[in-house]
């Protein structure tokens, strides 16, 4: 018996070996399609526009660089927790990479901090010609010291790399998530007409869903809350922090349920559910309440409100505040190889993203409010805004 | 009732728990009338049976003295595997449910073999287990969530006489089963006997090993049953959330009175104590407190829960050394 399951063992971490040995996906050798001309998503701005003229011009999509011409660069993503938006940021850069001429190795913590740092050395070790992390405020000191130490470029993706002092470390791509809050509260108060009709204000509330652990959510939460508070200061609002229990579903259902069951003499509920995992789980709960006609959810995202109206929900959740997964690997890919030809340092990148005080850009995205009217076009536009 | 019966329920392992589970209703209960609506209880009972079910596998595995950190990856897992065979294989939802338990029970199997046939640590071992099955899932999935647009297999999210969640009712069905089947049944007596003593479980005839492996494979396949409830009451699987569940499934446990070290407790304290997990967080979550504050609450439950069982457990050595055989008989209860 024990030796029959030594052999299967062993015969799996082989398999394992070979598995993972497997080469990385090669890049094509078809030259890159250019932008398109007109690469505006619907509902506002691109969030890709050409920079101002005072800006600089280097890193992104317009850069009129080959990258054909060059050795292939091998580029890896570390993040920090596997996430529905993290593998679509991989799956992304790794259509990037077919394109621009890298080869994406992918990585991941799986939210342990620690083995983070140990597995970034040994990455570094390795050799990549640039990197892109997806850290917390935590531990950004660390690993800014290790990326200057082992001399690779980097760009920071969703979060800002920053010092206890707030100061910004590795250039990064990140929302400004105060905005995002109330984006998506303006958003609810200038269409709740559209659900609910004429109805009499005073009978709704406004139930904000926080991770108040994270200070990126937090901000969402935040900016929700305070132009609810300024706009209506006599309505009630409600503040539910899931840092307790899990980053779930399961979480938000729990929350969502227990303050509107407590709270009936509410009719009305407009609901910022600040990350989609609690989103769908509030989702769920304002259903199996009956208040789905009375309610108006938001959230921040795209993989998962985009998965469910492609499955043909059409309930509460209304709209996203959202930066697809595509805008981030694509806005950072272009700084990413910007850094690693040489054609700019984490200095004289993004200049006019670069606030007096940091140590490297931050650039901010400023992405529209997707709905189910729009969001078809709004994801597939930001993709072909980046030549795919 | 007469005397005699009164004294054996105030000094019944449960009673204390009833107690301080109705203090905490009450309290809530005068924060927020509300709070016991029907809206209300039918939230707090739809919250409760997912580590409800859960529960009775851990229930089962603690009182046999084994213990598996993989529990709350199993359920996940479960989730994953139904969503892909319904939604990327076709395969109709009963079929695929089936095909999920057997593969739950399979990892059951498995972590028992590891740990009955080569001696591995439970702690360990099953932590290599929720490793794998971690990956696993990130990899069936895409690391996205897989939705499930199948209405008949939205179940979990219906209601019996408009107020009980059919994952409510299940729960008590499969609460009252396993009750059953500790208490009136020979296997139930066995694993009291092999969590109690392994020892003289073996000079009793009885192989402890067998046992255990009977019980990983319950564990899992409670916790496979949980994972399809979820997907079916979300409409979803997610491959990553959940990741508390285990431990409230082993606080409801041990808050009811069943010993860490195994071969004391039953399923009446086990569902007492999913009852106070529940109630009490689902009042702070009324409260819509910050969560630092919901944190050190549920901290302070779990030390209380821990001081209970060390005192239970003492309180039952110390009638082990002076009275063996009414303490058997106090275990066997």
């Amino acid at each position: 018996m024990k030796k029959a399951l030594s052999f299967l063992l062993a015969l799996l971490m082989i398999f394992t070996i070979v598995s993972c040995a497997k080469d990385p996906v090669a890049p094509a050798t078809t030259p890159p399609p250019p932008p398109p001309a007109d690469s505006t998503a619907p509902g506002g701005s691109d969030p890709t526009d050409t920079p101002p003229a005072e800006g600089g011009t280097i890193g992104y999509v317009t850069d009129d660089v080959d990258h054909q011409a060059r050795k292939t660069y091998n580029i890896v993503y570390f993040n920090f927790q596997p996430s529905n938006a993290s593998q679509q940021v991989a799956d992304a850069l790794l259509e990037l990479g077919n394109v621009y001429n890298f080869k994406l190795e992918q990585l991941t913590a799986n939210g342990d901090s620690d083995a983070y740092i140990n597995n970034l050395t040994t990455t570094l070790l390795k050799g990549p010609d640039g990197i892109f992390v997806d850290i917390t405020q935590e531990y950004a000191p660390r690993v800014s010291e290790l990326l200057e130490e082992y001399d690779v470029p980097a760009i920071c993706m969703f979060n800002k790399a920053v010092d206890v002092d707030g100061k910004v470390l590795i250039p990064c791509v990140i929302m400004d998530q105060y905005h995002n809050g109330q984006t998506q509260m303006q958003w609810m108060l200038d269409n709740y007409k559209t659900y609910w009709g004429d109805v009499d204000f005073s009978k709704v509330a406004f139930l904000s869903l926080d991770w108040s652990t994270n200070m990126d959510l937090n901000m969402r939460s935040v900016g929700a809350t305070e132009l609810w508070k300024e706009k209506y200061p006599n309505n009630p609002y409600f503040y539910g922090d899931t840092a307790a229990e899990s980053f779930s579903v399961e979480a938000g259902y729990n929350v969502t349920n227990a303050i509107i069951s407590a709270n009936p003499q509410i009719e009305y509920w407009l609901i910022s559910g600040t990350a989609e995992d609690y989103t769908l789980g509030a989702t769920r709960a304002v259903n199996d309440l009956g208040k789905s006609d009375k309610t108006i959810i938001t959230s921040s995202g795209a993989a998962i409100l985009s998965g469910e109206w492609d499955n043909g929900y059409e309930g509460s959740w209304k709209a996203n505040y959202s930066a697809p997964p595509w805008l981030y690997a694509g806005v950072t890919t272009f700084g990413l190889l910007a850094l690693i030809d040489g054609r700019a340092t984490k200095d004289t990148l993004w200049p006019e993203s670069f606030l007096p005080g940091d140590l490297a850009p931050r650039l901010v995205l400023m992405p529209d409010m997707m709905t189910h009217e729009n969001y078809k076009d709004y994801l597939s536009n930001i993709k072909a805004s980046f030549g795919c | 009732m007469n005397g005699h019966a009164l004294k054996r329920l105030l000094k019944a392992k449960e009673f204390l728990l009833i107690i301080i589970t109705l203090a905490i209703i009450v309290l809530f209960y005068c924060v927020n009338k509300n709070y016991l609506s029907t809206d209300s209880l039918r939230g707090i009972m739809q919250a409760m049976s997912i580590t409800g079910i859960m529960s009775i596998g851990v229930a089962y595995l603690l009182i046999g003295g084994g213990i598996d950190l993989a529990t709350s990856l199993e359920c996940l897992f479960a989730g994953v595997l139904t969503a892909i065979l319904i939604v990327k294989l076709g395969i109709s939802w009963p079929v695929a449910c089936l095909i999920t338990l057997l593969v739950s029970a399979f990892i059951g199997w498995l972590n028992a073999v590891m740990i009955t046939r080569l001696g591995m640590m439970p702690f360990i071992s099953t932590i290599a287990v929720s490793s794998v099955l971690t990956g696993v899932n990130l990899a069936l999935t895409n690391s996205q969530n897989t939705p499930i647009p199948v209405e008949s297999f939205w179940w979990g999210g219906g209601t019996l006489a408009k107020i009980f969640p059919v994952p409510f009712v299940i729960m008590i069905v499969l609460l009252l089963i396993g009750g059953f089947i500790l208490k009136k049944t020979q296997f139930g007596r066995n694993i009291y006997l092999v969590g109690g003593n392994q020892q003289a479980a073996r000079l009793s005839g009885i192989n402890p090993a067998r046992v255990r492996t009977y019980l990983y494979i319950i564990n899992a396949v409670m916790a496979g049953f949980s994972g399809i409830v979820l997907a079916s009451r979300m409409h979803t699987a997610s491959p990553s959330s959940l990741s508390d569940a285990q431990m409230d499934a082993i606080t409801a446990s041990v808050l009811g009175g069943i010993a860490f070290t195994g071969g004391a407790g039953g399923m009446l304290g086990c569902f007492i104590g999913i009852l106070l997990l529940n109630f009490f967080s689902a009042g702070l979550n009324m409260l819509a407190l910050e969560s630092y504050w919901s944190t050190i609450s549920s901290g302070v439950l779990l030390v209380i829960a821990l001081t209970v069982d060390y005192l239970n457990e003492r309180s039952r050595e110390r009638l082990l050394k002076t009275k063996p055989a009414i303490a058997a008989k106090e275990a066997s209860k």
